[in-house]
């Protein structure tokens, strides 16, 4: 079939219901007056939809009148489909931030993770770690809890001082150390204390507070969206469990 | 329908009564809906008491106009929903699709082997509904079936005049290509040359 035959023929529905404008009905039977195949398809649909009128109206077979009122929806069933897409979105969003997540803080996201690391292997975490932890995240986000407060940390005398055991202990660590204590010591001047006299194995001083300021964000981001992401699945699963109670009956 | 507006009211005040005044009217044409468009008897009485409860909890949102449509819109949704879920099992029993004798009057009695024949049609005729798509169906079932307006259609799809025309076109250039592949079914003034 060509177009020109599409075009007509698509106009010989409208036409068996009186549904074309004077001009398109005139155009389509001066066509139709000059064209067997469209006449013969305008014959078969007229066959189909006389068919259709015949098919019997059946009657109901029982009645379907209420017999007690039914119980009122859940307000929030009506956003059942809404609360579907959303968690679509939302798993979507969260997908595309634990991208960006990886992608742009890696290195940094990869620093935080060695010294981690570094801490972790040392065996049982002591003091010092627990001060590295407070120094790496010094404004108090996601190690905070790990950190020990300033108040609890040992005096510096008393710290015990191993050295068989290398601690990483970068000099911002004295200088928290020092400064909670309240000793006012300059770190920079002051010489390393036993335990915490190794050397910083990665990354300097400066890198970790701007790695935590950038990870943070990330984080956040992550676990917010996650949290909505469970809120929305859980509604939108009440719901369907309550439409389906509701409708089984 | 008489009082048909005083019955609405009623039932958006919590009036049961009333309420199944409105379903005794109308379950004839819901049912036939829901029978049309799931091709089972079964679920279409599913569909028709469930979309009565829907309408139920939903009518003090009703805001006037064409009840009847806005009726057959929850049906037509309930309707997907099903099929969407795979509820429905396309079967049509023959035996028991028993015609409405209030429906339209035939023009002359009609003999036994003429009602045989006019049930296997019927039920080729379902089995070719049921090969359309869900938005066709509902077009052709609604206008071609129930004699509805194409701005009734319109309003019982959610849809424009236009996509309506559009639909029920293409709905009937399907049905017609099935029914060529099942001709010797048709009786002779609905044969299609193949």
């Amino acid at each position: 079939m060509n177009n020109g035959h599409r075009r007509w023929r698509a106009r010989l529905s409208a036409h068996l219901d009186g549904r074309l404008s004077p001009g398109e009905r005139n155009a389509l039977e001066a066509h139709l007056a000059g064209c067997e195949p469209c006449r013969k398809e305008l014959a078969e649909l007229t066959s189909v939809v006389a068919l259709l009128h015949s098919m019997p109206q059946v009657a109901a077979p029982r009645s379907f009148t209420l017999r007690q009122t039914p119980a009122p929806h859940p307000w929030w069933l009506r956003y059942e489909a809404p609360l579907r897409y959303a968690s679509a979105a939302t798993v979507v969003l969260l997908v595309a931030v634990v991208a960006g997540d990886l992608l742009f803080s890696g290195p940094t996201l990869q620093n935080d993770l060695g010294l981690m690391d570094g801490a972790g292997a040392q065996g049982a975490p002591g003091p010092q770690r627990e001060a590295q932890r407070s120094t790496a995240d010094d404004s108090g986000a996601a190690f905070t809890n790990l950190a020990t407060p300033a108040a609890a940390l040992p005096d510096s005398a008393a710290l015990p001082a191993p050295t068989s055991s290398p601690a990483p202990s970068p000099a911002e660590t004295q200088k928290s150390l020092a400064s909670a204590t309240g000793e006012g010591q300059a770190p920079s001047s002051e010489p390393p204390q036993e335990s915490l006299a190794a050397p910083a194995p990665t990354a300097p001083t400066e890198s970790e507070e701007p790695t935590a300021g950038r990870l943070r964000p990330w984080l956040w981001a992550e676990a917010a969206l996650a949290t909505v992401f469970g809120l929305l699945l859980t509604l939108a699963l009440l719901g369907r469990r309550a439409r389906r109670r509701l409708s089984a009956r | 329908m008489d009082n048909e507006t005083a019955f609405i009211q009623r039932s958006q005040k919590g009036d049961l009564d009333a309420f199944n005044q409105l379903v005794l009217h109308y379950q004839g044409q819901v049912y036939n809906l829901a029978l049309r468009m799931l091709g089972s008897q079964a679920a279409a009485a599913e569909a028709s008491q469930e979309a009565f409860i829907s309408a139920y909890q939903a009518i003090r949102g009703f805001r006037g106009g064409n009840l009847r449509a806005w009726l057959l819109r929850i049906t037509a949704n309930t309707c997907k929903d099903m099929l969407r879920s795979a509820r429905a099992r396309p079967s049509v029993s023959l035996e028991s699709l028993e015609p409405n004798p209030e429906a339209t009057p035939r023009s002359r009695a009609e003999s036994p082997e003429e009602h045989v024949l006019r049930s296997e049609l019927g039920a080729d005729i379902q089995r070719g509904l049921d090969s359309l798509s869900r938005e066709q169906r509902l077009a052709v079932v609604l206008v071609d079936i129930q004699g509805f307006s194409y701005e009734e259609a319109a309003q019982v799809m959610g849809a424009s005049v236009g996509t309506v025309k559009s639909r029920l076109s293409r709905a009937r250039e399907n049905l017609r290509d099935f029914l060529r592949r099942h001709s010797e079914l048709l009786p002779s003034q609905f044969r299609l040359d193949g």
